[in-house]
Order: structure tokens, then sequence, then C-alpha cells
């Protein structure tokens, strides 16, 4: 099982620093919809750190859109594995597990 | 499908806030009983893919595109409150990092794109399909991701309407007419991986049950 993480982990960081940069850059569904039935966007609350997946440096866009997104792949990966051993650390403290 | 800051009404985001809250706390729980030290680092890469194939935008016809969501994925291979904590992590990370999706409305953007599909899926896979990954469970777990994003699609128009003055029926039928072709996608996707991961390693449906 350990060989297939690492290859899924390697596939997904291709897909976001390869892939993505063959991606549509239509509108998707839910922008379209809205365009047309002329809602408007909102200003955002926070300003986020890689708007549009990408990094904001004096790179090439290819460069920027890649690193962006190899970036949040690894996070994920970072933040669910965190979140799955606090879970399960969590419930080393309970003692029976929940019934239902 | 990630609905920006600023858009909906407080009276809509505030209640699907709470709700999918709610949700998260209890698979949370239930969660933390089905995880093992095999199947956390399998959920962490599956994450991981599930928001790398988000950014991979397919065209659709009509000047528009669509990306996979992968809750029905996830569901398949990690059970249904697996599934839900592993979606909202995504779109936190994807709403704090990325400006993808606003921050007041991760709770609605949950119940579109996790919550819903998660649940009415797993009744349709698990109590329709059997228990072999055969014609008839792949199947039933096309038209569930198909239905996924079809019905993530018509809460949001809800959502929308609700919060706007927009007339309700035309946009209904423009987002349910999109997203009922980006469901197509969604579950070509999905059956893929499906069948590459499976034969990779056949004992992965066992991962979590």
């Amino acid at each position: 099982m350990r060989r297939l993480v690492v290859g899924l982990l390697i596939l997904s960081l291709g897909i976001a620093g390869i892939l993505g940069l063959y991606a549509s850059e239509a509108p998707d569904g839910l922008e379209s919809s809205m365009q047309k039935h002329g809602i408007k966007e909102g200003d955002a609350l926070t300003q986020a750190p890689m708007p549009d997946y990408e990094i904001p440096a004096g790179l090439p866009a290819a460069w920027r859109q890649a690193i962006a997104g190899m970036t949040g792949t690894l996070v994920l990966f970072g933040t669910l594995m965190i979140v799955g051993f606090g879970m399960k650390r969590l419930r080393g403290k309970r003692s029976a597990p929940p019934t239902g | 499908m990630h609905l920006p800051d600023g858009i909906l009404s407080p009276s809509v985001w505030i209640p699907a806030d709470v709700l999918a809250a709610g949700v998260v706390a209890v698979c949370a729980k239930k969660s933390a009983f089905e995880l093992t030290d095999r199947s956390i680092p399998m959920m962490g890469v599956l994450g991981a893919f599930v928001f790398a194939a988000q950014m991979i935008n397919f065209p659709i016809p009509g000047g528009t595109s669509g990306h996979l969501m992968g809750s029905m994925l996830l569901m398949v291979l990690l059970g249904p409150c697996i599934a839900t904590v592993v979606m909202c992590c995504v779109l936190v990370i994807q709403a704090l990092l990325f400006q993808d999706g606003g921050l007041t409305v991760l709770g609605p953007n949950l119940i579109n794109m996790g919550i819903a599909g998660i649940f009415i899926g797993n009744v349709m896979v698990r109590r329709l399909a059997g228990s072999d990954f055969g014609l008839r469970k792949q199947s039933i777990i096309f038209f569930a991701c198909w239905f996924s994003v079809v019905l993530g699609a018509v809460l949001a128009s809800l959502e929308l309407w609700l919060s706007t003055q927009v007339p309700f029926f035309p946009l209904f039928l423009t987002m349910a007419g999109i997203h009922s072709l980006i469901g197509v996608g969604e579950g070509l996707i999905t059956l893929a991986t499906l069948r590459f991961l499976i034969a990779a390693r056949p004992e992965i449906m066992e991962l979590t049950r």
C-alpha cells in the first residue's frame, strides 16, 4: 500500500504541475451561469496568497501555476495526514466507539 | 462550482454553515473510529489527488468548462464520513490559499459539492450495488457521480435564488443543463480512476470496512 500512496502522490503532483497547464481557461459552469443571469461576483473577504492558482512571483506563467498547484497538492496531503492522525489520537483518549 | 464570498445572503449562508459544521463534527467523530494507520496515508493522498484533479478544467460545449468534484470517488473508497472530512479540508485549503470559494460560504459549498451528493450516493452505491466491482456497480457509481454534480448545481441555484432576486427557473435550467454535461465527465473520470486503483491494488475497496 505504501508504494501506491507514493505513486498516487507523484501522479497528483504531475497532474497539478503539468496537466494543469493544459486546463481550459473558460469560466466554469457556475461562473458562466452567474454571468448569463447577471449575478455579480462579490468581494473576497481576505487576500489569499495564491489567488487563481498562481504564485505571485516574477516567473513565467507556466512556472507560477505549476508551483502553486504542486504546493497545494502537498499542503493537502500534509493537512490530511495531520487531521487523520490527530483524529485517531483523540479517539485513543476516549474508551468505547460510538454506537449507531 | 465554488461560490465566492459576497453573493449569498447571510440568511442563507449562516444556516448552511451551521448545518455543515454539525455534519462535519459528526463525520469527524465517526471517521476517527474508521481510520487506521494504513488508511490515513491513503486518505491523505486521495485528498491531494482530488485537489489536483479539480484544477483540470475540461471544456464543455457553449464556452464553459467543468472539473472533477471528486466526492463520489472519495465516498466509494473511504466511506461517506471520511469523504466528508476530506472534502471539507479540500475546500478550506482552496479558500484560504487560492481564493477559490469564499470563507463565509464554506458551508454552502461543502453541502453542494460534498455532503448532499456523498450521502445520497452512499445510499445508491451501498444499497443498490453488489459487493463486486462489476458492470452493475460501475453503472450505479457512474449515475451517482452524475447525480452528485447535478444535485450540487441545483442546490447552488436554490441558494443563489434565495439570496438574489434572480428568477429561479431560468437559472435552474442553465445550471442543471451545464452540469448534466459536467456530470458525465465526473462519472468517466471517477470510474477510470477507480478501475486503475482496483487493478493496482484489488484490496483497496476494503480499506475502511
